[in-house]
Protein backbone atom coordinates (compact mmCIF):
# COMPACT_ATOMS: atom_id res chain seq x y z
CA UNK A 1 0.00 0.00 0.00
CA UNK A 2 1.33 3.21 -0.89
CA UNK A 3 1.54 6.49 1.43
CA UNK A 4 -0.87 8.90 0.60
CA UNK A 5 0.31 12.29 -0.44
CA UNK A 6 2.43 14.55 1.94
CA UNK A 7 0.72 17.43 3.55
CA UNK A 8 2.95 19.95 1.53
CA UNK A 9 1.76 18.10 -1.85
CA UNK A 10 -1.89 18.72 -0.90
CA UNK A 11 -1.41 22.20 0.20
CA UNK A 12 0.42 22.67 -2.88
CA UNK A 13 -3.04 21.53 -4.91
CA UNK A 14 -5.38 23.25 -2.36
CA UNK A 15 -3.49 27.06 -2.70
CA UNK A 16 -2.95 26.44 -6.43
CA UNK A 17 -7.09 25.13 -7.00
CA UNK A 18 -8.20 27.93 -4.53
CA UNK A 19 -6.09 30.65 -6.67
CA UNK A 20 -8.49 29.21 -10.16
CA UNK A 21 -11.43 29.24 -8.03
CA UNK A 22 -10.91 33.03 -6.75
CA UNK A 23 -9.58 34.28 -10.11
CA UNK A 24 -10.50 32.11 -13.18
CA UNK A 25 -8.85 32.04 -16.34
CA UNK A 26 -11.64 34.16 -18.23
CA UNK A 27 -10.91 37.59 -15.58
CA UNK A 28 -7.54 38.77 -17.40
CA UNK A 29 -8.90 40.76 -20.01
CA UNK A 30 -9.73 43.21 -20.92
CA UNK A 31 -7.89 44.76 -17.91
CA UNK A 32 -7.02 48.38 -18.03
CA UNK A 33 -3.75 49.85 -16.48
CA UNK A 34 -4.63 53.66 -15.61
CA UNK A 35 -2.08 55.60 -14.25
CA UNK A 36 -3.19 57.42 -11.34
CA UNK A 37 -0.02 60.23 -12.05
CA UNK A 38 1.10 59.14 -8.79
CA UNK A 39 4.79 60.68 -10.15
CA UNK A 40 5.20 62.97 -6.68
CA UNK A 41 5.71 59.97 -4.61
CA UNK A 42 3.07 59.07 -1.44
CA UNK A 43 5.63 60.62 1.45
CA UNK A 44 5.78 57.03 3.01
CA UNK A 45 9.06 56.00 1.18
CA UNK A 46 10.49 54.35 4.61
CA UNK A 47 8.01 51.63 4.17
CA UNK A 48 8.64 50.97 0.39
CA UNK A 49 10.46 47.97 -0.18
CA UNK A 50 13.57 47.17 -2.07
CA UNK A 51 12.50 46.57 -5.09
CA UNK A 52 10.13 49.12 -5.23
CA UNK A 53 12.88 51.58 -4.24
CA UNK A 54 15.02 50.88 -6.77
CA UNK A 55 11.80 52.63 -9.21
CA UNK A 56 11.98 55.60 -6.99
CA UNK A 57 15.42 57.73 -8.64
CA UNK A 58 12.81 56.84 -12.47
CA UNK A 59 9.87 58.84 -10.84
CA UNK A 60 11.81 61.74 -9.49
CA UNK A 61 13.31 62.07 -13.15
CA UNK A 62 9.57 61.91 -14.37
CA UNK A 63 9.19 64.91 -12.33
CA UNK A 64 11.58 66.91 -14.27
CA UNK A 65 10.47 65.23 -17.16
CA UNK A 66 6.70 66.92 -17.06
CA UNK A 67 7.76 69.88 -16.88
CA UNK A 68 9.95 69.12 -19.79
CA UNK A 69 6.24 67.45 -21.80
CA UNK A 70 5.06 71.29 -21.00
CA UNK A 71 7.62 73.04 -22.93
CA UNK A 72 7.52 70.08 -25.67
CA UNK A 73 3.68 70.95 -25.68
CA UNK A 74 4.18 75.10 -25.79
CA UNK A 75 6.17 74.07 -28.64
CA UNK A 76 3.87 72.03 -30.26
CA UNK A 77 1.86 74.97 -29.86
CA UNK A 78 3.72 76.80 -31.96
CA UNK A 79 4.54 74.32 -34.43
CA UNK A 80 0.64 73.70 -35.09
CA UNK A 81 0.43 77.09 -35.73
CA UNK A 82 3.14 77.63 -38.50
CA UNK A 83 3.10 73.90 -40.01
CA UNK A 84 1.24 72.50 -42.82
CA UNK A 85 -2.35 71.14 -41.23
CA UNK A 86 -2.40 66.88 -40.82
CA UNK A 87 -5.46 65.54 -39.79
CA UNK A 88 -4.48 62.00 -39.09
CA UNK A 89 -0.89 60.78 -39.23
CA UNK A 90 -0.42 57.27 -38.41
CA UNK A 91 3.29 55.97 -37.88
CA UNK A 92 4.38 52.52 -37.36
CA UNK A 93 7.36 52.54 -34.65
CA UNK A 94 9.24 49.62 -33.04
CA UNK A 95 12.37 48.97 -31.51
CA UNK A 96 14.78 46.75 -29.93
CA UNK A 97 14.73 45.63 -26.59
CA UNK A 98 15.83 48.79 -24.07
CA UNK A 99 15.55 51.27 -27.03
CA UNK A 100 12.89 53.91 -27.68
CA UNK A 101 9.60 53.28 -28.92
CA UNK A 102 8.71 57.10 -28.83
CA UNK A 103 10.41 60.06 -31.28
CA UNK A 104 12.39 62.13 -28.90
CA UNK A 105 13.02 65.52 -28.44
CA UNK A 106 12.64 68.76 -31.35
CA UNK A 107 12.57 66.74 -34.84
CA UNK A 108 9.91 63.75 -33.61
CA UNK A 109 8.17 66.07 -31.81
CA UNK A 110 7.82 68.32 -34.92
CA UNK A 111 7.31 65.41 -37.23
CA UNK A 112 4.27 64.24 -35.40
CA UNK A 113 1.91 67.33 -36.35
CA UNK A 114 4.00 69.25 -38.86
CA UNK A 115 5.68 67.71 -41.96
CA UNK A 116 6.09 64.25 -42.89
CA UNK A 117 9.84 63.19 -41.79
CA UNK A 118 11.92 62.27 -45.10
CA UNK A 119 13.82 58.98 -45.47
CA UNK A 120 12.46 57.51 -42.44
CA UNK A 121 11.31 54.41 -44.32
CA UNK A 122 12.97 51.03 -45.00
CA UNK A 123 15.69 48.96 -43.92
CA UNK A 124 17.38 52.73 -42.66
CA UNK A 125 14.73 53.07 -40.23
CA UNK A 126 16.43 50.56 -38.06
CA UNK A 127 18.28 53.68 -36.00
CA UNK A 128 15.13 56.10 -36.43
CA UNK A 129 15.68 59.29 -35.12
CA UNK A 130 14.57 58.32 -31.64
CA UNK A 131 15.86 61.94 -30.62
CA UNK A 132 18.72 63.11 -28.67
CA UNK A 133 17.74 61.70 -25.05
CA UNK A 134 17.38 57.74 -26.29
CA UNK A 135 20.19 56.82 -23.86
CA UNK A 136 18.79 58.36 -21.18
CA UNK A 137 15.20 57.83 -21.65
CA UNK A 138 12.75 54.68 -21.09
CA UNK A 139 11.71 51.90 -23.67
CA UNK A 140 8.32 52.53 -21.90
CA UNK A 141 5.19 54.52 -24.50
CA UNK A 142 4.22 57.72 -23.23
CA UNK A 143 0.95 59.12 -23.94
CA UNK A 144 -2.39 56.86 -24.65
CA UNK A 145 -1.69 53.61 -25.76
CA UNK A 146 -4.04 51.09 -26.72
CA UNK A 147 -2.73 48.14 -26.72
CA UNK A 148 -4.94 45.58 -29.59
CA UNK A 149 -4.65 42.10 -30.24
CA UNK A 150 -6.13 40.62 -33.64
CA UNK A 151 -8.21 43.82 -33.94
CA UNK A 152 -9.83 43.07 -30.27
CA UNK A 153 -9.08 45.77 -27.35
CA UNK A 154 -6.58 44.29 -25.13
CA UNK A 155 -6.38 47.70 -22.92
CA UNK A 156 -5.52 51.07 -22.58
CA UNK A 157 -2.47 52.83 -21.03
CA UNK A 158 -2.87 55.78 -20.05
CA UNK A 159 -0.71 58.51 -18.72
CA UNK A 160 2.67 56.30 -17.77
CA UNK A 161 4.61 58.07 -15.65
CA UNK A 162 8.42 57.97 -16.61
CA UNK A 163 11.34 60.46 -17.94
CA UNK A 164 8.60 62.09 -20.40
CA UNK A 165 11.18 64.94 -22.21
CA UNK A 166 10.14 62.97 -25.25
CA UNK A 167 6.16 62.61 -25.01
CA UNK A 168 3.71 63.67 -27.02
CA UNK A 169 0.86 64.49 -25.15
CA UNK A 170 -2.52 63.72 -26.83
CA UNK A 171 -1.23 61.05 -29.28
CA UNK A 172 -2.83 57.65 -29.59
CA UNK A 173 -0.47 54.87 -29.81
CA UNK A 174 -1.68 51.81 -31.31
CA UNK A 175 0.03 48.04 -30.50
CA UNK A 176 -1.42 46.23 -33.51
CA UNK A 177 0.19 42.72 -32.71
CA UNK A 178 2.63 40.77 -34.86
CA UNK A 179 5.55 43.48 -33.21
CA UNK A 180 4.01 46.61 -34.70
CA UNK A 181 2.94 49.71 -33.29
CA UNK A 182 1.43 52.67 -34.00
CA UNK A 183 0.76 56.36 -33.57
CA UNK A 184 -1.86 58.34 -34.50
CA UNK A 185 -1.86 62.21 -33.85
CA UNK A 186 -4.00 64.75 -34.87
CA UNK A 187 -2.97 68.33 -36.64
CA UNK A 188 -3.91 71.52 -35.71
CA UNK A 189 -7.87 71.05 -37.02
CA UNK A 190 -8.73 68.38 -34.31
CA UNK A 191 -6.00 68.98 -31.70
CA UNK A 192 -4.88 66.29 -29.59
CA UNK A 193 -7.09 62.89 -29.25
CA UNK A 194 -8.34 61.72 -25.98
CA UNK A 195 -9.67 58.39 -25.42
CA UNK A 196 -13.42 58.31 -24.14
CA UNK A 197 -14.53 54.51 -24.47
CA UNK A 198 -14.26 51.75 -26.35
CA UNK A 199 -15.77 48.35 -27.27
CA UNK A 200 -14.07 45.09 -28.09
CA UNK A 201 -12.79 46.17 -31.59
CA UNK A 202 -13.29 49.99 -31.60
CA UNK A 203 -11.54 53.12 -30.17
CA UNK A 204 -13.49 56.15 -29.40
CA UNK A 205 -11.79 58.84 -29.56
CA UNK A 206 -12.71 62.58 -28.95
CA UNK A 207 -10.76 65.86 -30.89
CA UNK A 208 -10.14 68.96 -28.93
CA UNK A 209 -12.55 70.73 -30.61
CA UNK A 210 -15.11 68.18 -29.85
CA UNK A 211 -15.37 66.11 -32.92
CA UNK A 212 -15.56 62.21 -32.15
CA UNK A 213 -13.09 59.62 -33.94
CA UNK A 214 -13.52 55.92 -34.02
CA UNK A 215 -10.59 54.05 -34.57
CA UNK A 216 -10.71 50.25 -35.71
CA UNK A 217 -8.69 47.95 -34.11
CA UNK A 218 -8.94 45.64 -37.25
CA UNK A 219 -8.27 47.72 -40.00
CA UNK A 220 -6.55 50.35 -37.96
CA UNK A 221 -8.88 53.11 -40.05
CA UNK A 222 -9.97 56.35 -38.02
CA UNK A 223 -13.23 57.52 -39.27
CA UNK A 224 -15.03 60.88 -37.91
CA UNK A 225 -18.05 60.41 -36.47
CA UNK A 226 -20.80 62.90 -37.03
CA UNK B 1 -20.29 57.55 -39.91
CA UNK B 2 -18.33 58.21 -42.51
CA UNK B 3 -14.28 58.60 -43.46
CA UNK B 4 -12.42 61.73 -42.73
CA UNK B 5 -12.36 64.60 -45.26
CA UNK B 6 -8.96 63.77 -46.13
CA UNK B 7 -6.45 60.98 -46.80
CA UNK B 8 -4.27 60.04 -43.57
CA UNK B 9 -0.75 60.54 -44.08
CA UNK B 10 0.70 57.81 -43.20
CA UNK B 11 4.67 57.32 -41.91
CA UNK B 12 6.91 54.66 -41.58
CA UNK B 13 9.96 56.03 -39.00
CA UNK B 14 11.29 53.24 -37.41
CA UNK B 15 10.41 49.08 -38.17
CA UNK B 16 12.72 47.08 -35.87
CA UNK B 17 12.39 43.59 -34.29
CA UNK B 18 11.22 43.79 -30.50
CA UNK B 19 12.54 41.22 -28.33
CA UNK B 20 9.76 38.47 -27.44
CA UNK B 21 9.78 39.39 -23.80
CA UNK B 22 9.85 43.02 -24.34
CA UNK B 23 7.43 45.55 -23.19
CA UNK B 24 4.30 45.35 -20.52
CA UNK B 25 1.86 43.60 -23.08
CA UNK B 26 4.10 40.18 -23.07
CA UNK B 27 4.46 40.41 -19.39
CA UNK B 28 1.27 40.72 -18.37
CA UNK B 29 -0.02 38.14 -20.63
CA UNK B 30 1.96 35.72 -19.22
CA UNK B 31 2.31 36.60 -15.91
CA UNK B 32 -0.57 38.78 -14.57
CA UNK B 33 -3.09 35.69 -14.04
CA UNK B 34 -0.60 34.01 -12.06
CA UNK B 35 -0.01 37.03 -9.80
CA UNK B 36 -3.36 37.86 -9.27
CA UNK B 37 -3.84 34.57 -7.91
CA UNK B 38 -1.11 34.64 -5.63
CA UNK B 39 -2.07 38.36 -4.75
CA UNK B 40 -5.91 37.02 -3.61
CA UNK B 41 -4.07 33.99 -1.58
CA UNK B 42 -1.85 36.58 -0.05
CA UNK B 43 -4.93 38.59 0.90
CA UNK B 44 -7.79 36.96 0.23
CA UNK B 45 -8.85 40.00 -1.11
CA UNK B 46 -9.92 39.59 -5.33
CA UNK B 47 -10.40 43.80 -5.73
CA UNK B 48 -7.05 44.33 -3.58
CA UNK B 49 -5.29 41.79 -5.46
CA UNK B 50 -6.66 43.21 -8.69
CA UNK B 51 -5.51 46.57 -7.40
CA UNK B 52 -1.84 45.40 -6.68
CA UNK B 53 -0.94 43.27 -9.86
CA UNK B 54 -2.53 46.87 -11.53
CA UNK B 55 -0.13 48.98 -9.38
CA UNK B 56 2.69 46.57 -10.14
CA UNK B 57 2.76 46.85 -13.44
CA UNK B 58 2.19 50.55 -13.91
CA UNK B 59 5.51 50.32 -12.07
CA UNK B 60 6.77 47.59 -14.05
CA UNK B 61 6.42 50.42 -17.02
CA UNK B 62 8.55 52.64 -15.54
CA UNK B 63 11.57 50.48 -14.75
CA UNK B 64 14.27 51.03 -17.49
CA UNK B 65 15.98 48.82 -18.52
CA UNK B 66 13.43 46.43 -18.20
CA UNK B 67 14.63 43.17 -16.04
CA UNK B 68 15.86 40.26 -17.62
CA UNK B 69 13.54 38.27 -15.72
CA UNK B 70 10.24 39.95 -15.83
CA UNK B 71 8.32 37.20 -13.67
CA UNK B 72 10.91 36.99 -10.67
CA UNK B 73 10.93 40.69 -11.04
CA UNK B 74 7.20 41.29 -11.31
CA UNK B 75 6.64 38.87 -8.43
CA UNK B 76 9.34 39.89 -6.31
CA UNK B 77 7.33 43.74 -6.45
CA UNK B 78 3.85 42.00 -5.98
CA UNK B 79 5.23 40.56 -2.65
CA UNK B 80 6.57 43.51 -1.63
CA UNK B 81 3.53 45.81 -1.99
CA UNK B 82 1.69 43.47 -0.78
CA UNK B 83 3.66 42.67 3.05
CA UNK B 84 4.31 46.45 2.88
CA UNK B 85 0.16 46.74 2.41
CA UNK B 86 -0.23 44.42 5.23
CA UNK B 87 2.12 45.90 8.04
CA UNK B 88 -0.02 49.32 7.39
CA UNK B 89 -3.82 47.08 8.00
CA UNK B 90 -4.58 44.42 8.85
CA UNK B 91 -5.80 42.00 6.84
CA UNK B 92 -7.50 38.90 7.97
CA UNK B 93 -10.79 40.16 7.94
CA UNK B 94 -10.75 40.73 4.95
CA UNK B 95 -9.33 37.29 3.92
CA UNK B 96 -11.88 35.13 5.71
CA UNK B 97 -14.35 36.83 3.33
CA UNK B 98 -13.81 34.76 0.47
CA UNK B 99 -12.28 31.64 2.52
CA UNK B 100 -15.35 29.75 1.50
CA UNK B 101 -14.42 27.90 -1.85
CA UNK B 102 -16.44 24.65 -2.65
CA UNK B 103 -13.52 22.83 -4.24
CA UNK B 104 -15.20 19.12 -4.13
CA UNK B 105 -12.57 17.18 -2.45
CA UNK B 106 -13.07 16.54 0.80
CA UNK B 107 -9.29 16.93 1.27
CA UNK B 108 -8.78 20.49 -0.34
CA UNK B 109 -11.92 21.57 1.57
CA UNK B 110 -10.21 20.75 5.01
CA UNK B 111 -6.50 22.06 3.85
CA UNK B 112 -8.30 24.98 2.50
CA UNK B 113 -10.24 25.77 5.76
CA UNK B 114 -6.92 24.92 7.92
CA UNK B 115 -5.31 27.47 5.77
CA UNK B 116 -7.63 30.03 5.98
CA UNK B 117 -7.68 29.46 10.14
CA UNK B 118 -4.15 30.34 10.33
CA UNK B 119 -2.55 33.01 11.74
CA UNK B 120 -1.66 35.79 9.13
CA UNK B 121 2.31 35.29 9.33
CA UNK B 122 2.45 31.42 9.23
CA UNK B 123 -0.52 31.84 6.07
CA UNK B 124 1.54 34.04 4.17
CA UNK B 125 4.86 32.03 4.63
CA UNK B 126 2.95 29.48 3.46
CA UNK B 127 1.70 30.63 0.06
CA UNK B 128 5.30 32.35 -0.71
CA UNK B 129 7.00 28.74 0.12
CA UNK B 130 4.80 26.24 -1.50
CA UNK B 131 2.24 28.60 -3.87
CA UNK B 132 5.22 31.13 -4.86
CA UNK B 133 7.64 28.37 -4.64
CA UNK B 134 10.33 31.61 -2.79
CA UNK B 135 13.28 29.87 -0.55
CA UNK B 136 13.86 30.43 2.90
CA UNK B 137 15.82 33.37 3.12
CA UNK B 138 13.67 35.54 0.47
CA UNK B 139 10.53 34.77 2.52
CA UNK B 140 12.63 35.87 5.50
CA UNK B 141 13.66 39.25 3.80
CA UNK B 142 10.10 40.17 2.17
CA UNK B 143 8.35 39.60 5.26
CA UNK B 144 11.25 41.13 7.15
CA UNK B 145 11.76 38.20 10.20
CA UNK B 146 14.44 36.10 11.13
CA UNK B 147 14.55 32.97 9.36
CA UNK B 148 14.03 30.99 12.15
CA UNK B 149 10.52 32.41 12.33
CA UNK B 150 9.55 31.66 9.27
CA UNK B 151 10.84 28.05 9.47
CA UNK B 152 8.61 27.95 12.82
CA UNK B 153 5.62 29.26 10.70
CA UNK B 154 6.15 26.62 7.82
CA UNK B 155 6.60 24.03 10.75
CA UNK B 156 3.48 25.16 12.45
CA UNK B 157 1.84 26.08 9.74
CA UNK B 158 2.12 22.19 8.45
CA UNK B 159 1.39 20.80 11.06
CA UNK B 160 -2.00 22.27 11.73
CA UNK B 161 -2.78 20.97 8.24
CA UNK B 162 -1.40 17.72 9.16
CA UNK B 163 -3.89 17.69 12.50
CA UNK B 164 -6.73 18.95 10.50
CA UNK B 165 -6.23 16.15 7.67
CA UNK B 166 -6.18 13.45 10.21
Amino acid sequence: MSPGPSVEEVLIRTLKRAGELAVPDDVRAPFQIVDQGDVGGSGDEESESPALRSTRPALRVAVTGIAAVVLVAAGLIVLLTTSPSITIQRTRLSAPRGQLLLCGSRTCAASDHGPTPVGQSGPSAASPSFGDVQGATPWIPRGTWIVASEGRFVRMIKGSAGPVTHSVPGTIYLSAGDRRYYRFATGRKDGPLSVVGHSASTVTLKGAGGSIYVLNLGTSQLVAER
Amino acid sequence: MQPLGHRPRLTTVGEVAVGDEMGCEAAYREHSLALTRMAWLLTGSREKAEDAVHEVFLRYLRVDPPPIAPWSYLRRMLINQLIDDGRRASTEARFRVDRVLVFNDPELDETWDAVCGLPEGPRRALVLRYYADLPLAEIAEVMGVPMGTVKSWIHRGLERLRVAGS
